[in-house]
């Protein structure tokens, strides 16, 4: 797999030092105090004059309070008393009283303009180590949950040669069982990338939360009937939130249909969905009476693809994984509470694009 | 010659189920059994040693697994059982292929093997016999 990066910009300052008075070198820091920050060198520039001792003391004096490295020294400039020196560099040196003064010919908004462009970079860079990392577990996860099947077939057709007809019949049932789980990986694959597919295209918009919160559970209706399931829902978002609504359907369909499915035998299902406003940001949350589950046990791979706790109960093991992904798309959040046999509650944080 | 005992932990039922039935026609399936948690595989092995009962020759483990892993297994058995059945040979098995687990697994003094699944029937035969 290729890692993408993006390169930092490099960015020099030049300084220019003059040894008017030679033996009294100049508290730099003071001066720095003004100097971006994120600059990656300092070229100095040294008046004719300054002795070699002078240039190093310089040197050391600018990279201990710059904590950048000097790259370059160069001679360039007549050392004269209270005369701004004005070169074509961006930077200039004014000596006032046989001290030294830094100015910049930056201009303050191009500073930041730097600064800022900066920062977008170092963001970018973090997004794409995020990716980069759950790009990397992500495969290892898929090829580890791949390998057992695939390791049982191998073993299946290294016994079956050597068994007898009602041997091999014993063993058919194993390869229809492996096929079926790679076929469930491999399904599960494609949905995955559909809905990676379909971010891209995807704009936000501005919503009614309650108007999709209503569709959702339209789309559901045969199964609420069926499980006689109660739900009852509550918004609290005052205004339109600007989202995608396709992730939001998405998001709510899974958990909706996740609290429909892991309901109990005993009782019929009562489900809240609730939204409270932070802000413009939304918090929804489902909370149902279902069979729940041991988060001791399986908090840590909830949210990973393929993994499944209900054997019993039929499903691909995608859904959390994809809307988790959905979800921290743009800073969100999502959190689970649950007890076995009580039932779950899941917390969504949605912020507004 | 008296045969081996084996005992296999791994969390994939299939797994499991599926070595029985292989060993089923053999004169050892009653040599071998299985535990799908390394939990109750632990609690099995010390009640083992209390009651002074025959225990395994070969423990063959996974080291993916929920809960309790095949390395967590590997610190609790080395500390508390190991000392007890020092005969013992623990061979890790996983379905991952990183050389960094291989490494790890086998830096235990109690595990002889590091197989990458399958273990093949002719080598778990072979267990039984030496």
């Amino acid at each position: 797999m290729t890692k993408k990066t993006v390169e930092k910009p490099v960015f020099f300052l030049k300084i220019i030092g003059i040894s008017a008075t030679s033996h009294e070198l100049p508290p730099i820091k003071t001066l720095i105090g003004s100097l971006p920050t994120f600059m990656d060198g300092i070229t100095l520039v040294t008046s004719h004059d300054m002795g070699t001792d002078d240039k190093r003391r310089l040197v050391k004096i600018i990279e201990d309070e710059t904590m950048l490295p000097v790259k370059e020294v160069k001679n360039g400039i007549k050392a004269e008393k209270n005369i701004i020196y004005t070169t074509a560099s961006d930077h200039n040196i004014m000596i006032e009283d046989g001290k030294f003064v830094l100015t910049t010919s930056l201009k303050k908004a191009e500073i930041e303009k730097l600064k800022t462009s900066n920062e977008e970079l170092q963001q970018r860079n973090k997004e794409l180590q995020v990716i980069n990392a759950y790009m990397e577990n992500f495969v290892h996860a898929v090829a580890h949950d791949m390998r057992s099947p695939v390791a049982n077939l191998k073993y299946l057709t290294d016994v079956f040669a050597s068994a007898d007809t009602e041997g091999q019949k014993q063993y058919l049932p194993f390869i229809s069982k492996s096929i079926e789980k790679l076929d469930n990986i491999l399904r599960g694959l494609v949905q995955i990338i559909d809905i990676k597919g379909q971010q891209i295209d995807a704009e936000a918009e501005e919503i009614e939360i309650g108007k999709v919160i209503a569709d959702v559970v339209d789309e559901e209706h045969g199964l609420i009937a069926d499980t006689q399931a109660k739900i009852i829902i509550e918004n609290h978002y005052p205004h339109k939130f600007r989202y995608i609504r396709g992730y939001l359907e998405i998001i709510l369909r899974n958990l909706l249909s996740n609290a429909l499915k892991y309901r109990k035998k005993e009782a019929s299902p009562q489900i809240n969905i609730k939204v409270i406003a932070d802000n413009r940001d939304a918090i929804l949350s489902i909370k149902d009476n279902g069979i729940g589950m041991d988060l001791v046990k399986n908090k840590d791979k909830l949210f990973m693809p393929f993994k499944r706790f209900r054997k019993d109960i039929p499903g691909l093991g995608i859904g959390l994984h994809i809307i988790k992904t959905l979800i921290e798309k743009n800073g969100g959040k999502i959190s689970v509470e649950s007890e076995v046999d009580k039932g779950t509650e899941f917390s969504v944080y949605l912020k507004e694009f | 010659m008296k045969a081996n005992i084996i005992m296999m932990i791994d969390d994939d039922q299939d797994t499991l189920t599926l070595y029985q039935l292989s060993l089923k026609e053999t004169s050892f399936s009653s040599n071998f059994f299985t535990y799908d948690n390394a939990k109750t595989a632990i609690a099995y092995l010390q009640a083992c040693i209390e009651k002074q009962q025959p225990v395994p020759t070969y423990i063959i483990i996974d080291l993916n697994m929920p809960e309790m892993d095949g390395f967590q297994f590997l610190s609790v058995f080395e500390d508390k059982i190991y000392p007890h059945m020092p005969n013992a040979r623990v061979i890790t098995t996983t379905s991952s292929i990183r050389e960094k687990d291989k490494e790890e697994a086998l830096q235990y003094r109690s595990v002889t093997d590091f197989i990458s699944k399958p273990i093949s029937k002719p080598y778990l035969l072979k267990l039984f016999q030496d």
